[in-house]
């Protein structure tokens, strides 16, 4: 790995954070499902797969040890896998728009899934179903940025990453 | 119109929808609690030994301390680890020395009260303990 990966790792991931951090005062509002698809698509998963070990285990230190980072170790990764494997086919912001949404309205229900390892199911379902309308803020919302920003961050990020004659 | 403000425009008619028939099968009704569980207050040093019975409809055990709050007197504080259980029956802990620990049928609780789902036939006892 060269120093210009390690300093774009660095940023991406500090752009992860800030970004959740902005947001944080709009329950399920976020845009780390924007950005961790955006930068899958520019900057490739196994830079972005950094990134997001980077942007999670910065989470633990602001937010302290919890059960959640299992939950967080394991969904963020996948969104970017799935990322990975659907960017090989698909170039409309509609398809990544579809994904982030489908990402947001499942995401309580595979947390609750994560949770339950942890203290039952007894747990996990009440858990998933009070958080029902976060899912769907979370999802549509995901939908929304998607839809209103793919384009415009992939041209104004092609340009910059093209400057810093990233590949 | 913009294609994509006409699909914002359906796919947010569509949230609230969902969002309205979340709160038409899950949301608070009026009729009487589904689920019968007991509390326990057990306070040794004042002498404080209560066993209440409620109905409630409550997900969690903080929205049912919450509901049957003037009952019980229950007070509580909010913690970076989310609401702390501090006093019952008017009687306070001393946060120096004292707290309430919380067992679910004769079980130690693993999580705060905001996170104990309410059981049908549950019973939750609240013991007041030194440390």
């Amino acid at each position: 790995m060269r120093a210009k990966d390690i300093t774009l790792i660095a940023i991406l991931s500090a752009t992860l954070t800030a970004g959740k951090f902005v947001l944080s005062v709009v329950p399920n509002v976020e845009i780390v499902t924007f950005l961790m698809i955006l930068y899958t698509v520019l900057f490739g998963y196994k830079r972005t797969l950094m990134v997001v070990v980077v942007f999670v285990t910065t989470e633990i230190l602001i937010y302290g040890f919890g059960t959640w980072l299992l939950g967080y170790y394991i969904l963020w990764p996948t969104l970017v896998i799935l990322t990975h494997i659907i960017s090989r086919t698909l170039r409309s912001e509609y398809g990544y728009a579809i994904l982030s949404a489908i990402y947001g309205f499942t995401f309580g229900l595979f947390f609750a899934l994560f949770e339950s390892l942890f203290y039952g199911i007894s747990y996990a379902i009440p858990y998933w179903i009070s958080g029902i309308p976060f899912d769907i803020v979370h999802g549509t919302s995901n939908f929304i940025i998607m839809l209103v920003l793919y384009k415009p961050m992939v041209k104004t990020i092609g340009f910059a990453k093209e400057k810093m004659h990233v590949a | 119109m913009n294609k994509k403000v006409v699909l914002i425009g359906l796919v947010v008619l569509l949230a609230v929808a969902a969002l309205f028939g979340y709160n038409q099968f899950f949301g608070p009704d009026a009729k009487a609690g589904e689920k019968s569980v007991t509390v326990e207050i057990y306070v040794e040093s004042q002498g404080i030994d209560k066993t209440y019975n409620f109905d409630t409809d409550a997900v969690f055990l903080y929205d049912l301390l919450n509901e049957v709050k003037d009952q019980v007197k229950f007070e509580s504080e909010d913690s970076s680890f989310g609401p702390m259980v501090v006093g019952f029956e008017g009687y306070k802990a001393d946060s120096t020395s004292e707290y309430y620990h919380i067992l679910i049928n004769g079980e130690d609780a693993m999580v705060g009260v905001k996170d104990v789902p309410v059981t049908d036939g549950d019973v939750y006892r609240f013991e007041l303990r030194n440390f």
